[in-house]
């Protein structure tokens, strides 16, 4: 209490002075590690031990448990207690120090206390001399992390076991081990005002558009959040419309992902405490691609994408269809199917709009029970879901035995493309709506809606609909609905820049909300 | 300005055109026999020869349509132009829009209220020409794929039930209807005026559309029509919605026919199209009046669009005078035809006025 009660409040004035970027080093140790005690608010995790080296005075600034503590002890303190330069000026001793002691790779002078307290934040040891007005900052970063493992979204049989983790520079390591390559560029810079969170552009100099890479960079650096905790938190700002329903932009835990999209001219970010790294321009069709595509052979990788669109539709317009056809169109089933429906609806108390409403609602209920639920009590809402709502149910006449059916294989069929979950969910309801009131009508109308909302986006100048809209048959045929072999795949490389449609300059479009140039 | 490909409007054209075809109430236009065969193919050679002034209007200023033309020569001139075209368009529209919406009720939903369908019609018409050029031609390529779908269908459920006896060799046999039915075919060109504002908007040489368009769909309505001949055969003169008639008996295994097919495609259509003419009357406002933005002019022409539909559609019989009156082509003759040739006219004019002084 008397510490807080001597120290000033700098909660925010601290911030404010060290973004201020004026507050230079002192050329008196004390002055500098009190300072520095000061600015981050006598924090329980800053370390700073002093010690001496050759008579000089010097002193090692951390955050505990972000360094090293083995690279700590051999790399700083054993060189500069056993074998220092002799040079009695510490001014002199500390230059000589930096220079002609190589302590580890990653190693920057530091002049300001702003700099060095992002340093110390971002796990390296900033080591300071009474008698020098700076400090030297050593990347002996050694925080605990998650270790390489497979991802938890994306699973792929055949594909690569590694997904990204949360450290943003083994990241950018995976990526630099996939595509070794000197055009491959990264560029490192700091997001959010207070949280200073490391993230690093990726794009191929050779294949990327730069007024992609440029309008990219220019939205990062304009980023007005104080704190991002995800890369999600720089989507909506790097969307043209965050409104839209489909994401543009794509979302992947795997390097092997990552990789191949930087090869078709894409831009990648990788943000520090995130394992998923976003890709941009993401274009509709890309969502039912998997890495698996391209271990298969290349039929079966043909089929199973076309079971993937089929899938996604199904999702999303068998309930409200299904409703339709009940309510206005009955004859379009087959007689015995008619009959089936008409026997079991009879028995129900509800009509087909109301039973397929609520058995959605208890669908998605009971999955988001389970999703947030631990494991162990998982299971139990799945069975309590599966067998006493679905059974149940229909054994008390509440539901319709095919309204549970469809309910069922349109939550199964969703699960297919898991990157348009979200959008197949919402469509699924707007659909059911649309199908009970208007019946085929409302289900034409509210897709034509779609197709205008889904056809008017451009993500970064590349029409979100391509290569179905406007038309690339070249494309389609190459690598959309079906898989092309690697031999026919390989006789050209094809970037997204390329395909039908794309503007002139992606960012010129981005700024005119979409206004694009259709081949 | 967002700019569009030849291709892109060539499908939007189909979409367009072939919603007018289908939508359309055909028990005296389209008759069993040979003579629409001829019909359909001489409409289309006056096609083609409808579309030359507009063709020379786009080639000889570059592109520009005939509202930007005239508007450039004087603004009175470009006004004038621009309310005609708009008139025209206008027409265009409510047919259209009409069409639908007794295509619904015959079709699709016997008891739908002709308020909510227009409505309904009105407002996502109304969205897509909101959301653009690009994403209204672009949302034609989905309705042509399922089109496609269709006719696949169909090929694949109804190849058992052609019937080659009901195809027989001749030419013209009834002078009267083939006289009629040619008038008919010609009248549904209401693409024209769409053209007639939109040619600003194509990427690079707009006259190719129509060398693409007009063969495409010659092909596409003789295939139809040979589908009619030799799967509903003397029948097909007793329908109104022949393809739909063929739809409503297939049998596809999972479904018992494909009539909501063939609604869906027809419907998706016939908003692109509505979408489409509404965009047009936009363009037409922010050239005129040089103002960029139109949404507000798109809204408030919708909410027209939306009116006047309530009156003429809402009685059967003032709207078969309507369309009466449009199948006579006068609105194709005045804004497909005499609006460009005075654009080039006045043209032609300017540049010997210019060249005395």
């Amino acid at each position: 209490m008397s510490n807080s009660k001597k120290l000033p409040d700098l909660s925010e004035k601290s911030v404010e002075s060290i973004n201020s970027g004026d507050s230079r080093l002192a050329a008196n140790l004390n002055i500098n590690c009190s300072e520095v005690r000061r600015l981050m608010n006598n924090s329980s995790d800053l370390i700073i031990k002093y010690f001496s080296s050759d008579g000089h005075r010097m002193a090692v600034i951390t955050c505990e448990g972000m360094i090293g503590k083995a690279e700590l002890a051999n790399l700083i303190f054993r060189p500069l207690v056993s074998a220092p330069p002799k040079i009695q000026d510490d001014n002199e001793f500390f230059t000589k120090v930096c220079s002609d002691m190589p302590i580890a790779e990653e190693q920057k002078q530091v002049y300001d206390y702003d700099s060095l307290c992002l340093y110390i934040m971002s796990g390296f040891a900033v080591l300071l001399c009474d008698g020098a007005e700076f400090g030297i900052a050593i990347g002996i970063q050694g925080f605990a992390h998650r270790s390489i493992d497979e991802p938890s979204t994306h699973i792929n049989l055949r594909a690569s076991r590694e997904g990204f983790i949360e450290v943003v520079r083994t990241n950018v390591a995976m990526v630099r081990r996939r595509m070794k390559s000197p055009t491959l560029k990264t560029i490192m810079m700091t997001v959010g005002e207070r949280s200073k969170t490391d993230v690093s552009v990726c794009y191929l100099t050779d294949k990327a558009d730069m007024n992609i890479v440029n309008a990219v960079t220019d939205k990062l650096k304009n980023i007005p959040l104080n704190t991002i905790a995800g890369g999600e938190y720089l989507q909506s700002f790097l969307e043209d419309d965050d409104s839209v329903l489909f994401s543009q932009i794509y979302a992947t835990e795997r390097p092997d992902v990552f990789v191949s999209k930087l090869y078709e001219g894409r831009v990648g970010i990788i943000v520090d405490g995130t394992p998923f790294a976003l890709v941009l321009p993401c274009l509709f069709a890309e969502n039912f691609v998997t890495m698996d595509d391209y271990t298969h052979k290349p039929y079966f990788s043909a089929f199973l994408r076309i079971i993937r669109f089929f899938a996604f539709i199904a999702g999303a317009v068998l309930p409200g269809l299904y409703v339709a056809l009940c309510n206005f169109h009955p004859e379009m089933f087959r007689s015995a199917l008619l009959l089936n429906i008409y026997s079991s609806e009879q028995t129900t108390a509800y009509p087909v709009f109301g039973e397929c409403l609520i058995m959605y609602i208890l669908y998605e209920i009971m999955r988001e029970a389970g999703l947030r639920l631990p494991q162990s009590i998982g299971h139990a809402v799945s069975i309590v879901g599966g067998l006493v709502i679905g059974e149940i149910s229909v054994s008390a006449g509440l539901m319709s035995a095919p309204v549970v059916l469809i309910i069922a294989a349109t939550g199964l069929c969703s699960f297919a493309v898991p990157d348009l979950y979200d959008s197949c969910m919402i469509l699924r309801l707007v659909f059911i709506v649309a199908g009970g009131t208007f019946g085929l009508f409302g289900i034409t109308a509210v897709g034509v809606v779609i197709f205008f909302r889904m056809c008017s986006k451009n993500s970064y100048g590349v029409p979100y609909t391509a290569p179905f809209a406007p038309v690339t048959l070249k494309s389609i045929i190459r690598d959309t609905f079906r898989r092309e072999s690697w031999k026919k795949l390989s006789d050209t490389d094809m970037t997204v820049q390329q395909l039908s449609g794309k503007a002139k300059s992606g960012h010129d479009t981005e700024r005119t909300g979409g206004n694009e140039q259709d081949k | 300005m967002s700019r569009i490909s030849n291709r892109q409007l060539v499908i939007t054209f189909l979409a367009c055109r072939l919603s007018a075809e289908m939508m359309t109430p055909s028990a005296e236009t389209v008759l069993y026999g040979p003579d629409r065969f001829t019909a359909i193919f001489l409409a289309k050679i006056i096609a083609a020869l409808l579309y030359i002034p507009l063709i020379l209007v786009t080639l000889r200023f570059k592109g520009d349509s005939p509202v930007t033309c005239a508007f450039r020569r004087n603004k009175v001139f470009g006004v004038a132009v621009g309310v005609i075209l708009a008139v025209t368009l206008t027409a265009a529209a409510v047919q259209t829009v009409i069409s639908v919406e007794h295509y619904i009720t015959d079709t699709l939903l016997n008891n739908i209220l002709t308020i909510s369908g227009i409505a309904v019609l009105v407002a996502v018409s109304v969205y897509g020409a909101l959301k653009g050029l690009s994403a209204v031609t672009r949302s034609s390529v989905f309705a042509a794929a399922v089109f496609g779908l269709l006719i696949f269908l169909i090929g694949v459920t109804m190849w058992d039930k052609v019937n080659p006896d009901f195809i027989y060799p001749a030419f013209i046999e009834d002078g009267r209807y083939f006289v009629k039915c040619t008038l008919s075919e010609i009248s549904m060109n209401s693409e024209i005026l769409i053209f007639a504002v939109i040619t600003d908007e194509i990427r690079s040489k707009p006259h190719k559309t129509v060398l693409y368009y007009l063969p495409l769909l010659l092909v596409i309505l003789e295939f139809l029509n040979l589908l009619y001949n030799l799967i509903l055969g003397p029948y097909m003169s007793k329908i109104e919605y022949p393809l739909y008639i063929i739809a409503s008996l297939s049998d596809i295994v999972i479904f018992r026919r494909l009539d909501g097919i063939d609604a869906i495609v027809w419907l998706m259509c016939g908003i692109i199209k509505t979408a489409l003419i509404i965009y047009c009357v936009g363009r037409i406002y922010s050239v005129c009046s040089k103002k960029p933005d139109t949404k507000k002019a798109v809204v408030v022409y919708g909410a027209f669009i939306f009116m006047l539909c309530m009156v003429l559609g809402s009685d059967r019989t003032v709207y078969e005078q309507f369309r009466s009156v449009m199948s006579g082509g006068i609105h194709i003759l005045l804004g497909g035809v005499l609006i460009p040739l005075t654009v080039l006219v006045a043209g032609r004019k300017k540049q010997s006025g210019g060249e005395k002084k």
